[in-house]
């Protein structure tokens, strides 16, 4: 039985007229009232189950006033308690301080970078229903915002040569492949308001996974953690039965969730308050051993990062002769146009952002810092430029640094609080979340030039 | 054609000034070969242990003086090598300065000593050969990286450079600033070059696949050229003055020649690489190409596939407005015969190959016919007397038909009627094989019979011939119920949120909110109670359009 809030349901939430809006939501809280008031037993079970936490969530954390103030009104009627500053935990690590508010007054460098934060937050709660806690980090960078969001848009979303369900399944196991419980509920979620189906995401469902979308699975475990490994014969093996195109799609999606994983674990990114799975675990259990082959299951099998060894590889990909933007982009620009452009914009757009600041101070010049990161985190995966000093890695990221960095791009899910705390540099929480953002996008890059690699023998 | 296999990838060839040797370069290969008939490997330059200063990006050979050479390594040093020193390693001098990749260099032809290099850091630096330590002079081409640079043949101080920003700029040396900037590209710009012969002319290449020629002096395009794949090196012709060869980096493996008086498809193109093509040049009367693949090609110029041979010499096509246009290559002039000198009246424009003739406005005859055929309210033979009166020499068919009807009706053997009843639903067939749909679908309409009635009404509407449309009688699937809007939307609200449209009921011309059902045939509909009550009475529909809704089965 379907325990997580079905936001589907929810019609109001999806109506942007403010008028209809609003008469549509009074009859949803309505309905509820009168599940409340019902007696019976039922009814109740099914108000607490289904509803319950979602008018929480859309109380606290809904950027449409309207919304939040009836949810909040219904709630004090009904003397439902709850605490505000546990459902809006967005992230583990980073202080509730420095996030920025949903509604209300915002502190932001330029009032274009405010309307910005705004007019996403609306877009993407009409959308998805939600603002996301990922979201809500993103927004201390609102133009990166803006163009993880096209991406994402891009992908998931415009037409394509994928179906849409098999798109956010494909996106499920790529979080899958890194143990991402918060990405792979909200996929789960995204995949039931879009039309997919919902055994798919339970456990017994595996089965009715199509036997093509199953291919995947070799892809996607080497691309998480062995991408050097990922070249044509793999290749050759998918084009069985993908075409050429659909299955640029699906590693396309495979990649960008992949350095999702990455960012979310390693800021350590709180569930949804409404999308917390009763059966899955949502603090440390027992049954450690059971739920990591579930994981792995959905992923495709099991396979870890190892130290990346040159001696070993016959043709290494070299990105001094093969790189993203003259090559790869190319080949993905062959199939999937749109994409492909979002993607660089995104890319490109990270590699240049800078504000001058760092650890609170200003005007200081991050450009050596921020290569060595993007530098440090492709060599981890086996790219070497040619015309890049490495030695610089050693003098701009100490030791401390460069174990959180590189357990943030090989094995995310083993993040915690205390690497950040180790980190022996001075840096705010603002500048946390940007050398995220950094890591990231660089394993991304990474990630799409050994697929390119890969497939440009068979264009 | 020959082919020497190097094994190894080779980004960049250069030629000794008097043409003898060639210099081939690429990251774990630096050799020189000599060309005589065939090309013959002469020495390597790389000495001893392997280090990154050795490995090529790019090659320049001294114009003048053949001892030297020029290379870009790709860990962002440039190397002079020195043919003359003693000893075996060659390595003269290492210019250190840029930061990142170097793209390009090249040697200036008047000053012996001084050359010029592109990095990807953005930076264009002059150097002297002789001085290590430091730059002449340091462009900021304040873009992300530096693709190409060349000096202009014939101003001594005249510098294009193109960048990752697409821009080309041209600078002059003795200037502080840029003389201008040109949007040349979409994405990068990655390659330029100076027209031998025209002091002006600059073509530039990007990975937004076009080729385009510029008037240096005045920033404004020439001309433009629209390859298959992105474009890394363009090159003009040696010998040619409007003939520009290309290659791309990714996905395009040949090297295409074309004519910039008709640039739509490539006039040469030289094939034989697995890879695509990094660099070529012409020596003599033969193009020597390298690619990726470690093979360097050597074809003879007039080797090449021409995709001109292939074309179709004759064409013809129809446009849906009723012009016609012909090509023809043949160079002698055609006898024109029956058909043609019928034609030729009706020829509104030609060139030396292509003729276009307009066949007529076939709307004014459809529209005629349209609404003077009459297609019931009367017997069948009066019907057929009426369209053989109005169609008169168009449509004699229907004097045919008419007969053929009337003598099914004296026959007293019933086989023979059916045979022309048969022959009656072949005609119509007849007609709508060969596309004269209003002939075929009045027919089955006059008769009954199965005919593209259907078709014959899409093509009225098309002609905005609503009114004659609406007198068909084309059987419509039952008035359904729809829960969508007319755009297809599926919605229950009125007003629809796709196409903001709302409705008003043909009857109570009031707006529509919640069911709203309409007929296929005319678009007209309203409230389902209010169309049930008014069908239960009256056959048309009640807009006054005068189509006759068929209400049956509700």
């Amino acid at each position: 039985m379907d325990t997580e809030g079905s936001i589907s349901t929810i019609k109001a939430l999806f109506i942007r007229d403010p008028e209809a809006r609003e008469a549509e939501f009074k009859s949803f809280l309505s309905m509820c009232q009168a599940l409340i008031h019902s007696s019976s037993d039922i009814n109740q079970h099914l108000f607490r189950t289904k509803y319950e936490k979602t008018i929480i969530r859309l109380a606290v954390e809904c950027p449409l006033l309207d919304i939040k103030q009836a949810s909040d009104e219904f709630l004090r009627i009904n003397r439902i308690a709850y605490d505000p500053s546990f459902v809006e935990t967005v992230s583990a690590y980073i202080p509730a301080s420095e996030i920025k508010p949903l509604s209300g007054e915002a502190d932001f460098r330029s009032d274009r970078e405010k309307s910005l934060y705004m007019t996403i937050n609306q877009e993407l709660f009409f959308t998805l229903g939600r603002v996301t806690h990922l979201d809500r980090i993103m927004g201390a960078f609102p133009d990166y915002m803006q163009k993880h969001c096209e991406v994402i848009k891009e992908v998931l979303f415009e037409s394509g040569p994928l179906q849409f369900d098999w798109r956010i399944y494909i996106a499920y196991m790529a979080s899958a492949a890194h143990k991402c419980d918060y990405l792979m509920s909200t996929c789960e979620e995204q995949g039931k308001l879009y039309g997919g189906k919902a055994s798919w995401f339970s456990p017994q469902g595996l089965s009715e996974i199509p036997a093509k979308i199953k291919e995947l699975s070799t892809a996607n475990l080497k691309l998480a953690h062995r991408p050097w490994e990922f070249d044509e014969n793999d290749i050759h093996a998918l084009l069985g039965n993908w075409q050429i195109s659909e299955l640029c799609h699906a590693l396309v999606i495979l990649c960008v969730f992949h350095s999702l994983s990455s960012i979310v674990l390693g800021l350590g990114i709180c569930p949804e308050y409404d999308l917390v799975k009763q059966n899955r675990r949502a603090s440390i259990s027992d049954d450690l051993e059971e739920d990591e082959d579930d994981y792995d299951r959905i992923a495709g099998g099991y396979l870890t990062y190892t130290h990346y060894d040159i001696s070993a590889h016959r043709r290494p990909v070299r990105p001094s002769d093969f790189n993203w933007n003259d090559q790869g982009f190319n080949i993905i620009e062959k199939y999937l146009p749109g994409i492909a452009e979002k993607l660089m914009n995104r890319i490109r757009y990270t590699f240049v952002m800078t504000f001058d600041t760092i650890g609170g101070e200003e005007g200081i010049n991050t450009a050596n810092l921020r290569r060595a990161i993007w530098m440090y985190t492709q060599r981890v995966y086996g790219l070497e430029y040619d015309d890049y000093d490495y030695s610089n890695v050693n003098e701009q990221i100490k030791r401390q640094t460069k174990t959180y960095i590189k357990e943030v791009a090989c094995a995310p899910h083993r993040v915690t609080r205390r690497h950040i705390e180790l980190i022996d540099m001075k840096l705010i929480a603002e500048d946390i979340i940007h050398v995220n953002f950094l890591i990231c996008e660089a394993r991304l890059e990474t990630e799409l030039i050994y697929t390119t690699n890969a497939v440009q023998a068979f264009i | 054609m020959e082919i020497l296999s190097l094994q190894l990838a080779i980004n960049s060839i250069s030629v000794s000034p008097d043409a003898k040797l060639l210099i081939c370069g690429g990251r774990e290969i630096l050799k020189i070969f000599k060309l005589e008939n065939k090309i013959t490997e002469d020495r390597s330059l790389r000495i001893g242990k392997p280090n990154l200063n050795y490995s090529t990006q790019d090659l320049a050979w001294h114009p003048r003086q053949s001892n030297y050479i020029l290379s870009a390594a790709k860990n962002s040093c440039i190397v002079l090598w020195n043919l003359d020193k003693s000893g075996p390693n060659k390595l003269d001098l290492i210019f250190k300065g840029h930061s990142k990749v170097v793209n390009r260099v090249k040697w200036q032809h008047t000053n012996y000593d001084v050359f010029v290099s592109a990095g990807q850091d953005g930076m264009i630096k002059l150097w002297d050969k002789r001085v290590a330590d430091q730059v002449i002079l340091n462009l900021q081409g304040n873009a992300e990286g530096a693709r190409d640079v060349s000096f202009s043949p014939f101003k001594e101080n005249l510098i294009a450079a193109s960048f990752d920003n697409g821009q080309v700029q041209i600078w002059d040396l003795k200037m502080p600033n840029p003389l201008c900037k040109i949007g040349a590209h979409k994405r990068n710009a990655l390659s330029i070059d100076w027209h031998p012969n025209y002091a002006d002319l600059l073509a530039s290449a990007g990975s937004d696949k076009n080729i385009k020629v510029w008037n240096a002096q005045s920033s404004e395009l020439v001309c433009k050229v629209q390859a298959p794949e992105p474009v890394a090196k363009v090159s003009w012709v040696p010998h040619e003055n409007n003939q520009i060869a290309s290659a791309s980096h990714t996905l395009d493996n040949n090297l295409y020649i074309w004519h910039l008086n008709e640039p739509s498809l490539p006039h040469f193109v030289y094939r034989g690489h697995a890879h695509p093509i990094k660099d070529f040049l012409w020596v003599g009367d033969s193009i020597i190409t390298c690619s990726e693949d470690g093979n360097l090609i050597r074809n003879p110029r007039e080797n090449a596939y021409r995709p001109h041979k292939y074309l179709a010499k004759h064409s013809l096509a129809v446009s849906p407005l009723n012009v016609l246009a012909t090509y023809s290559d043949s160079q002698t002039p055609s006898n024109p015969d029956e058909l043609l000198s019928q034609a030729d009246r009706s020829l509104i424009h030609h060139t030396s190959k292509m003729k276009i003739y307009d066949l007529g406005d076939y709307k004014t005859e459809i529209e005629n016919l349209a609404s003077s055929y009459q297609l019931k309210g009367k017997n069948v033979e009066q019907l057929c007397k009426e369209n053989a009166a109005v169609s008169r020499k168009k449509a004699p068919i229907w004097n045919s038909v008419e007969h053929l009807f009337k003598s099914s009706y004296s026959v007293d053997y019933p086989w023979i009627n059916t045979i022309i009843l048969n022959a009656l639903q072949e005609t119509i067939d007849y007609y709508s094989e060969i596309g004269d749909v209003q002939t075929a679908a009045c027919l089955s309409a006059v008769f009954n019979y199965r005919g593209p009635v259907r078709e014959y009404g899409d093509l009225l509407r098309q002609l905005n011939l609503h009114h004659e449309a609406t007198k068909l009688d084309i059987p419509q699937p039952n008035v359904e119920i729809f829960l969508r809007c007319k755009c297809g939307k599926i919605s229950e609200d009125q007003p629809c949120s796709k196409c903001k449209d709302i409705s008003n009921c043909a009857v109570c011309n009031l707006p529509v909110k919640g069911l709203y059902s309409w007929c296929q045939g005319c678009c007209h509909g309203g409230h389902l109670m209010h169309l049930k009550n008014w069908f239960s009475r009256e056959t048309l529909c009640p807009a006054g359009c005068g189509h006759q809704c068929s209400f049956e089965n509700f």
